[in-house]
């Protein structure tokens, strides 16, 4: 009883009274265990239907590497990233299942797990690599991990060849049948992360909301009870989702003893979702680089669109549908449509680098340099649906020895899960198996 | 892994069930598969050969083990979707299938019509819609659910499916914001104010206290408003009226002046406030005055002069432009001394009883006696306000926690009434019980129906009334619903609700269900937001032009084109199929521009019959449904006929094989100028892709002649050439074709007439299974035939009746009944 009293004490005088002085750093009031080591952080991002190789594929080896044309504009962060060439995911290829590439790519990207085939009962498939890392950071950060999208408005009706949606529009999974869902509003991310209102009254608003939560939460407890009592057995799996969701406030607002309130970052609050796609995705990076840099969270996924996304470029001229134009047959005008679907894809990763480049961590190092960024497709050519030889870029990571400037061919056929294993152990879970994983991924 | 241990817990629960593992032996199945499947079926699934990884014999001697369900549950929906025997095949006569499906259903499925299994719903979430209509029905409230939740994973096509709709950790943080948000809105904190009374502009009469309602004034002539009323408390008393100029973005020269005076007893006129309205008044004004009033008959007069009408003269509008004049709402605020205070709109919808007294003194708030009145009186507001949100009675014990949190946060310094009760209220609509739709089973004593299974109980009459109210209207349960399901009479008096609920006067609500139901059934909830090329389609070069053509005015009719029809077959109890054949569709000017039919004026829509040479007939030609099954720059007979086959026809082709691109993209190499048809011909000539192509793609072709927008073209035109890129030729259309079942058609006009007249009875299956789905929020399976089968047999029996559909869905088993309590609960 004594620590829940406290808790409540110390949001009473902290919250709505007199905000906190500012901390220098967030960063500082982790977890002693991790005080010593410079914060690392995981990010994951996803883009749809593969890539016209051709355009795509960097030349180079162990050593160098050339960038090709729809890449090009990574050329400012070359020693920064290198090619991941010859990973795979072999739960992504059909097997016994049929039809739904793009459900399946989707889905096994971080968990290297098979989607059991349903359209609605019973989900299952596995938890995904952020998400074991983000068990970890339970504890040492704000948010155990921040989810992301610009999938802002679905289509109705049933989604890939007879699979759940769920699937192809979640890379994150916080277990076998829990999908943790993105948020693709600029502003809703913004204010989860540091509070409502303008910069100077956020942290009020944020402790105010806690307060609010946590004047809640008790009777919610007995509420969620009183119905448990109620239901049969499946219902009651079924209440465990509030349950835990009650935990997790729970969680939160007791890490907010640990950290204080969150800083207020001299950033305006994003107004909503931008018309323009490439300015939504600029938006989330901004928000996504801010969490890294306050040290809000560690873990990130970010899907720039779910797998088989038939979305229009017209802001670069590209009126079909990418979904459509993926299945290209060949056909050179379409290839070269997708050739511009895949620069107008990699310039917002190297917006999104830059943003990290060019921001001071705590250690004086950049932000890019405590940061591993994996960009990727799970679906390596969207003509032949084939999920071998996936186009993977690893960016960042030079705090933790990963350098840049390379291609790295791996033996064909090695499975994503090897590099998910090697990921993982770096942000400092001993994992030695993950998904369909054979091993630790070597890194050169 | 839970999965696998559910998987296998539900093999054990189902095995008794099955034939397999009955008494009677394999033999006796073999013989009898054999007696009925070798005539048709064994060439190509016997003997070893197993086409398509299938065999007859295997099946039956039981060799596919756990797959055994699965692959008579595939056989069963090939013989009643006619795709097997495939055409070139000899088909077996119609009453040699209808018995093969029923001795399937009979004695391999164990489904016996008088023992309908109403089968398990998971517990439903509130989705975003539905949430946004139980919040504007208790609160008033309109709380932007697109923009604050994330969007609802979907099953089964629908986003009602207990399952699929899953609560995240993020999703129950927003639901404790929102419900903080919502509750701020309609709650007064500051307090109660002095009363106050609105009247809109009809309450002004023309000259004289009894003349006719105040109407719009051009400035071209005086004018004069009465307004009569009846004070109860002398008083000082806060006055506005409100007034708006049409059209005054206009720099015209025409002015006038108005006037605002009090009529007294004696019948003498003061002035109280007046103005100028012009151009550089701008849209709105408001007349204020703060006066003493007796108590008795208040007389306001309003004097409308104008001074200059000249709607030409201006400075650099080169437009005219007639300002209109109206009036609009006159507010009376008081008396001000605050001898009597009241809580305001929407803050009276919800606290329905008041404020509470004023304590002078804060003796007096202590005393005992205050407080047990007040907090009798947040008891009532906290109990009626829980149980509509809750859809059900609330028991003593948890509305007395609520108060009891609810003063404590009222007597806290610098609290009120308000701020504790708004607490109490949050919490409500935090809670699980607003959040998730709970189902209760009938009172024990309760009778099941007569074709209930034993395992099957009729749910409590609050479940029924929520049942009924979320699929038919999208919200909550009105209360009358309410009233008959604390009678204990819904389930008896259903009949009588279904047509109260679908009757004049509850047009509104019928059609928010509706755009629940059709709007992902059809995908009309697609439209407004469906990315198009519309200049790329039109072969057009200007962008202007075509946001002119296909602006947001033609793709909001075209939602509600579709809407209106199913809403007209259902309101008019029309046979379900006119949704395929109607000759009359609903159109408003824009619409019926876009699709070039004359005569439709205005904005308004309306019913229209079509002459033949509109060239269209039902849903198969409406633009929603020929928009959203297009690829953003060019149509797609594959996703049409996909779309027909699944929505209209309930077959759905399986998924195409992995690796397999889609078909109409390949147009490079010899086919580099053929037409589509003739693309998809040369497909079909691998026969992995014929199976299942030449069921979709005559259905597709067959709407080749509507354009990716919806529009009638003859000729496809080929894009011209530009930057290097050839010149494509016009492209004639052949959209004739012959169904998979045999029957031809000439078009798409034809193809309507054939599937709503030979097809018919697939069509009502499909309807029944789609409805079921999302009235349910449950996946259907082969258990639900039974349940199916009835309805469709009374749908049949009474030629199509759309509400012969509904009331035998809504009366259904599976509707009114659940298992009861953990009767399959064999957890260990």
């Amino acid at each position: 009883m004594k620590p829940s009293l406290h808790r409540r004490n110390f949001l009473r005088t902290s919250g709505l009274a007199i905000a906190l002085p500012a901390l220098p750093s967030l960063v500082r009031s982790s977890a002693a265990a991790e005080a010593a080591s410079v914060p690392l952080r995981l990010c994951y991002l996803y883009v749809p239907n593969g890539v016209n190789m051709e355009h795509w594929r960097p030349s180079g080896d162990s050593k160098s590497l050339t960038l090709n044309r729809s890449t090009a504009s990574l050329q400012p962060f070359l020693e920064d990233i290198r090619f991941i060439s010859g990973l795979t995911h072999q739960h992504a290829f059909a097997g016994n299942d049929g039809g739904g590439d793009h459900a399946r790519a989707n889905a096994s990207y971080l968990t290297g797990a098979r989607a059991f085939k349903t359209a609605g009962a019973d989900i299952h498939l596995g938890v995904s690599a952020d998400q074991i890392v983000a068990k970890k950071y339970n504890n040492v950060t704000r948010l155990r991990s921040l989810e992301m999208s610009c999938d802002g408005v679905r289509q109705s009706g049933g989604c890939d060849s007879g699979y759940a949606c769920a699937y192809q529009f979640n890379i994150a999974w916080a277990d076998e049948r829990t999908p943790v869902a993105p948020e693709s509003n600029p502003r809703l991310i913004f204010e989860r992360l540091f509070g409502s209102g303008s910069h100077g009254d956020r942290r009020d608003n944020f402790a105010r909301r806690q307060a609010s939560q946590l004047s809640m939460l008790d009777f919610l407890k007995d509420e969620v009870k009183q119905v448990h009592r109620q239901v049969g057995r499946e219902d009651k799996a079924k209440l465990e989702e509030y349950f835990s969701g009650i935990r997790d406030i729970e969680s939160r607002i007791e890490k907010a003893e640990q950290f204080g309130l969150p800083q207020d970052p001299d950033y305006s609050t994003p107004a909503g979702i931008p018309s323009s796609y490439g300015e939504h995705i600029r938006l989330n990076s901004d928000v996504l680089a801010l969490a890294f840099e306050t040290d809000t969270t560690r873990v990130a996924t970010f899907m720039f669109a779910h797998d088989g996304s038939n979305r229009p470029f017209k802001e670069i001229n590209v009126g079909d549908g990418h979904h459509d134009l993926s299945h290209h047959k060949k056909e050179p005008e379409r290839l070269e449509k997708i050739a511009k679907i895949d620069t107008f894809y990699c310039e917002q990763l190297a917006y999104f680098l830059s943003t990290l480049k060019n921001r001071k961590d705590a250690n004086g190092q950049s932000l890019l340099d405590n940061t591993m960024v994996v960009y990727g497709s799970g679906i390596c050519d969207g003509d032949r649906h084939n999920h071998d030889d996936l186009p993977i870029i690893l960016a960042g990571g030079k705090a933790v020895g990963l350098g840049g400037g390379i291609l790295h061919k791996v033996k064909d056929g090695t499975p994503m899960a090897n590099l998910h294993v090697d990921l993982i152990r770096r942000m400092g879970v001993e994992i030695d198996s993950f998904g369909d994983s054979t091993e630790r991924l070597q890194m050169i | 892994m839970q999965r696998l241990i559910a998987a296998a817990i539900f093999l054990t629960s189902m095995s008794c069930s099955m034939f397999w593992s009955m008494a009677s032996s394999a033999d006796d199945l073999s013989t009898e598969v054999s007696k009925r499947f070798s005539k048709h079926c064994f060439d190509c699934h016997a003997d070893g050969t197993a086409e398509g990884g299938f065999d007859f014999q295997k099946l039956a001697s039981g060799q596919y083990g756990t797959d055994t369900q699965a692959k008579w549950e595939t056989v069963w929906k090939n013989l009643r979707a006619q795709t097997m025997p495939p055409p070139e095949a000899e088909a077996p006569t119609a009453e040699n299938r209808t018995s093969a499906i029923h001795w399937i259903q009979k004695s391999v499925f164990r489904l016996d019509p008088t023992q309908v299994d109403p089968g398990h719903i998971v517990l439903r979430r509130l989705n975003r819609s539905e949430y946004k209509e139980t919040i504007k029905d208790l609160t008033d409230v309109d709380f932007k659910v697109q923009e604050e939740f994330p969007a609802d994973d979907t099953g089964y096509g629908f986003d009602t499916v207990g399952e699929s709709l899953t609560l995240s950790p993020v999703l129950l943080e927003k639901y404790l914001a929102a419900a903080s948000d919502i509750v701020s809105k309609f709650t007064q904190l500051e307090g109660p104010t002095a009363p106050e009374v609105s009247y809109w502009s009809d309450h002004w009469k023309i000259k004289t206290i009894d003349g006719p309602p105040s109407q719009k004034i051009k400035f071209d002539h005086n004018a004069q408003f009465h307004l009569a009323k009846q004070i109860e408390a002398a008083g000082r008393y806060k006055l506005t009226v409100a007034w708006h100029l049409e059209n005054a973005g206009s720099y015209t020269a025409q002015d006038a002046k108005i006037v605002l005076s009090i009529v007294d007893a004696q019948g003498k006129a003061r002035e109280l406030d007046r103005q100028q309205a012009n151009f550089n008044t701008g849209p709105d004004g408001v007349l204020s005055a703060e006066l003493d009033l007796p108590s008795g008959a208040l007389h306001l007069v309003f004097d409308f002069q104008f001074i200059n009408s000249d709607t030409k003269t201006n400075v650099d509008e080169p437009k005219s432009a007639t300002y209109e004049f109206s009036l609009r709402r006159t507010t009376l605020i008081g008396p001000l001394d605050g001898s009597k205070l009241e809580y305001r709109e929407p803050s009276r919808k919800v606290y329905f009883n008041g404020p509470p007294p004023q304590a002078k003194e804060p003796s007096v708030a202590a005393s005992d006696e205050y407080q047990a009145s007040t907090r009798a009186q947040m008891k009532a507001v906290v109990k009626r306000f829980a149980e509509r949100a809750f859809r059900r009675p609330v028991d003593e014990g948890s509305v007395d926690r609520l108060c009891e949190i609810g003063m404590r946060i009222a007597n806290e310094p610098g609290k009120r009434y308000e701020h504790g009760a708004a607490a109490a209220l949050q919490l409500v609509l935090a809670s699980p019980r607003f959040l998730y739709r709970v189902e209760n089973p009938r009172s024990s004593g309760s009778t099941a129906a007569s074709n209930a299974s034993k395992d099957a109980v009729r749910i409590d009459d609050y479940a029924l009334a929520s049942r009924l109210s979320y699929f038919l209207w999208g919200g909550p349960p009105d209360e009358e619903l309410t009233k008959l399901a604390a009678s204990g009479l819904l389930h008896e008096k259903i009949s009588e609700q279904f047509d109260r609920m679908t009757a004049k006067g509850q047009e509104w609500r019928l059609q928010r269900g509706l755009e629940s139901f059709v709007g992902q059934w059809l995908r009309t909830r697609d439209v407004m937001e469906s990315q198009v090329d519309a200049k790329e389609i039109l072969r057009i070069r200007d962008d202007g032009e075509a946001d002119r053509i296909f602006g947001w005015k033609v793709r909001d009719a075209m939602t509600k084109e579709t809407l209106q029809l199913y809403q007209y077959l259902l309101v008019e109890n029309r046979p379900a199929e006119e949704l395929i054949n109607a000759r009359y569709t609903f159109l408003n000017e824009p619409l019926a521009k876009f699709y070039g039919i004359d005569g439709v004026q205005g904005n308004e829509m309306r019913k229209v019959d079509l002459r033949p040479e509109s060239h269209r007939r039902g849903v198969l030609s409406h633009g929603s449904v020929l928009l959203v099954t297009s690829n953003p720059t060019r149509t797609s007979p594959v996703k049409r006929g996909l779309f027909l086959l699944e929505n209209l026809l309930g077959t759905p082709a399986p998924p195409a094989p992995p690796n397999v691109p889609a078909l109409e993209a390949s147009k490079s190499g010899p086919l580099k100028n053929a037409s589509l048809r003739q693309v998809l011909e040369f497909h079909r000539r691998d026969a992995a892709c014929a199976g299942c192509h030449q069921r979709m793609d005559p259905l597709g072709l067959a709407m080749e002649n509507f354009n990716a927008l919806g529009q009638w073209r003859d000729l496809e035109k080929g894009r011209r050439g530009f930057r290097g890129r050839t010149e494509e030729p016009d492209q004639a259309i052949d959209p004739s074709g012959k169904l998979m079942t045999g029957e031809s058609f000439s078009g798409v006009d034809e193809l309507a007439g054939i599937l709503a007249d030979k097809r018919k009875d697939d069509f009502y299956r499909c309807l029944t299974e789609k409805l079921f789905t999302f009235a349910l929020g449950r996946g259907i399976t082969y258990r639900d035939s039974t349940a199916i089968d009835l309805v469709v047999e009374q749908v049949k029996k009474d030629n199509g009746s759309m509400r012969t559909l509904y009331l035998a869905i809504i009366t259904s088993v599976p509707f009114t009944h659940c298992r009861k309590p953990d009767a399959f609960d064999i957890s260990p």
